[in-house]
């Protein structure tokens, strides 16, 4: 039996099995709804356009984020990756405040910028940057110093040897980054707008609970996990296929 | 010991010149082309200044094949990295006499024990890497590069990447990336001293037949004494901590060189038990 297969036998069983439990009346529909009363509800609510606005919120919050972690994040990572005495001073600092989690700003954030946009796009930012910053950081550090004589010894130098050699060997660790900080800024994302931020999908994970509309929670947690996989087989696997096929690492 | 006279601190062995080749053998008037002048070098550890190099004076003639043997941590590898101006020297000059050619894009190359290529890019954009960086356009650094790659006998893996091949087959990847670049020295830092016996055999002649195609001066360094005989001019062995140069051997042998030539046989073992003698005494001195 194929893989796919498989796969689509696994998931077939798993809902019926699903509805044969949902259809006994041993929970209430609060706590387990019906596969079909999920499926009506995710049809209206795409249809009625209130899913398809908050998702497009969220996404529009996590990309803009997410887009401002990597503007940061890549230069600020070689930087303190190439000069000693950044990463002893602002290398450290970072290394610090990646022990907090970054849903552990809201309440400083919120103090600063009040109950708006600004509040939710400074904890995704926290939640991406400092894994980005901090991957690109130990890539550019590991860069064999063979490299770098190689490409000096070619003729490399400043900028070339750094756009030519250095950031192209950090490349693998830094698309580890980019995988890492873009999971963070999710997780950021959701808790943040669990808890205070109107719109989005987090807002109407919220309103699903608050109604007792457990179709309405697991309906937007799906959209959350289609969401996820989405975006990593769209950029990650392909980034993360390009580093095998160069690097040869799935060979090892 | 027919043929081999030893001259003060230089063995000569003489060629019999019914045995010329048809390969160039190097005219003995040839201008210098790289002159080493009481150069030392130390460096600090942990453990304190360690003197890599001591007073190293050597004249390279061009189209030289040279070769430097000595024990590890000989100073041999720091040698090529002052030549290559990868560091510089505490005293003394280096001094590389360059000629006018439009196609030398660099003076001094090296290629390393590890081959040192670029696993992002592909075999070619590895070759053409240093022709990219001079500035030479698509077309001609392609072109260029296939040449080399033909001359190594790798056209056909052009399109790999460094993974996909075996040592060997790296090291004259590594090879064509320098000489596409037309260096005026090529240095060579023990490059097939992580290959097995068969492929570094394999690797030797190839090199010795590159070198008498493009007659290049060669400076090329390895602690195998079998390896430098058959490969060099001139045999240079290179004394433990600090690096100073020991003796000096020049081969007249034929070429290309047959590893059965009893004369061969007979300077290697020369040179191996000068080694040993060298090797034995540096021990002694860092024990007692």
């Amino acid at each position: 039996m194929g893989s796919t297969a498989k796969k689509g036998g696994f998931f077939l069983l798993l809902i019926l099995t699903w509805y044969a439990l949902a259809h006994s009346g041993w929970w209430p529909e609060y706590m387990l709804p019906a596969p079909e009363a999920v499926c009506r509800n995710l049809v209206n609510g795409i249809g009625s356009g209130r899913y398809l606005m908050a998702i497009a919120v969220s996404i529009r919050r996590i990309l803009l984020g997410y887009l401002i972690s990597l503007g940061v994040g890549i230069p600020l990572g070689m930087l303190t990756g190439r000069l000693k005495w950044l990463d002893e001073t602002v290398g450290s600092l970072l290394l610090g405040f990646q022990a907090l989690p970054s849903i552990a700003w809201l309440p400083l954030s919120l103090l600063w910028f009040g109950l708006s946009e600004k509040a939710i796009l400074f904890v995704v930012i926290m939640g991406a940057l400092l894994s980005i910053t901090l991957a690109t950081n130990s890539g550019v550090k590991n860069v064999p110093p063979l490299y770098i004589r190689a490409g000096k010894n070619l003729g490399a130098k400043g900028k070339t040897l750094f756009t030519q050699v250095i950031l192209p060997a950090a490349f693998p660790s830094i698309v580890i980054g980019m995988k890492q900080g873009w999971s963070f800024a999710w997780r950021s994302l959701m808790a943040g707008e669990l808890l205070f931020i109107n719109l989005g999908l987090g807002h109407l994970l919220m309103i699903g609970r608050e109604l007792n509309d457990m179709a309405q929670v697991i309906a937007v947690m799906f959209i959350l996990i289609v969401i996820g996989l989405l975006f990593d087989r769209l950029l990650f696997s392909r980034l993360e296929a390009v580093v095998r096929r160069r690097w040869g690492f799935d060979q090892v | 010991m027919n043929g081999l006279q030893i001259l003060k601190d230089t063995a000569v062995v003489d060629l019999e010149q019914n045995l010329r080749t048809k390969f160039l053998s190097i005219p003995e008037n040839t201008r210098p082309k790289l002159e080493i002048k009481d150069v030392s070098k130390t460096f600090n550890t942990r453990d304190g200044r360690i003197c890599a190099l001591n007073r190293i004076n050597l004249t390279i003639k061009e189209g030289e094949f040279t070769c430097v043997v000595g024990p590890s941590g000989c100073g041999k590898s720091t040698l090529l990295h002052l030549i290559a101006e990868l560091e510089a020297p505490d005293k003394g000059e280096i001094i590389l006499y360059s000629t006018e050619d439009e196609g030398r894009l660099v003076e001094r190359l090296i290629v390393f024990q590890e081959s040192a290529l670029f696993p992002w890019l592909t075999v070619l954009e590895n070759v053409a890497f240093g022709l990219r960086i001079k500035g030479m356009r698509y077309r001609e650094r392609v072109e260029r590069a296939m040449d080399y790659l033909h001359l190594v006998r790798l056209s056909k893996f052009a399109h790999c990447y460094i993974h996909e091949l075996s040592g060997g087959m790296k090291q004259r990847v590594a090879l064509a990336r320098a000489l596409a670049m037309n260096p005026e020295v090529l240095l060579m830092d023990e490059p097939f001293a992580a290959l097995d016996i068969q492929t570094r055999e394999n690797l030797s002649r190839e090199l010795e037949e590159i070198w008498s195609k493009t007659g290049k001066t060669i400076i090329f360094v390895t602690h195998n004494v079998e390896e430098a005989v058959t490969l060099g001019d001139r045999v240079i062995l290179f004394s433990g901590r600090p690096g100073t140069v020991q003796k000096e051997y020049r081969l007249n042998l034929s070429r290309p060189r047959q590893r059965e030539n009893p004369l061969l046989k007979e300077m290697i073992n020369l040179i191996s038990n000068d080694f040993k003698r060298l090797d034995g005494a540096s021990i002694n001195e860092a024990t007692g």
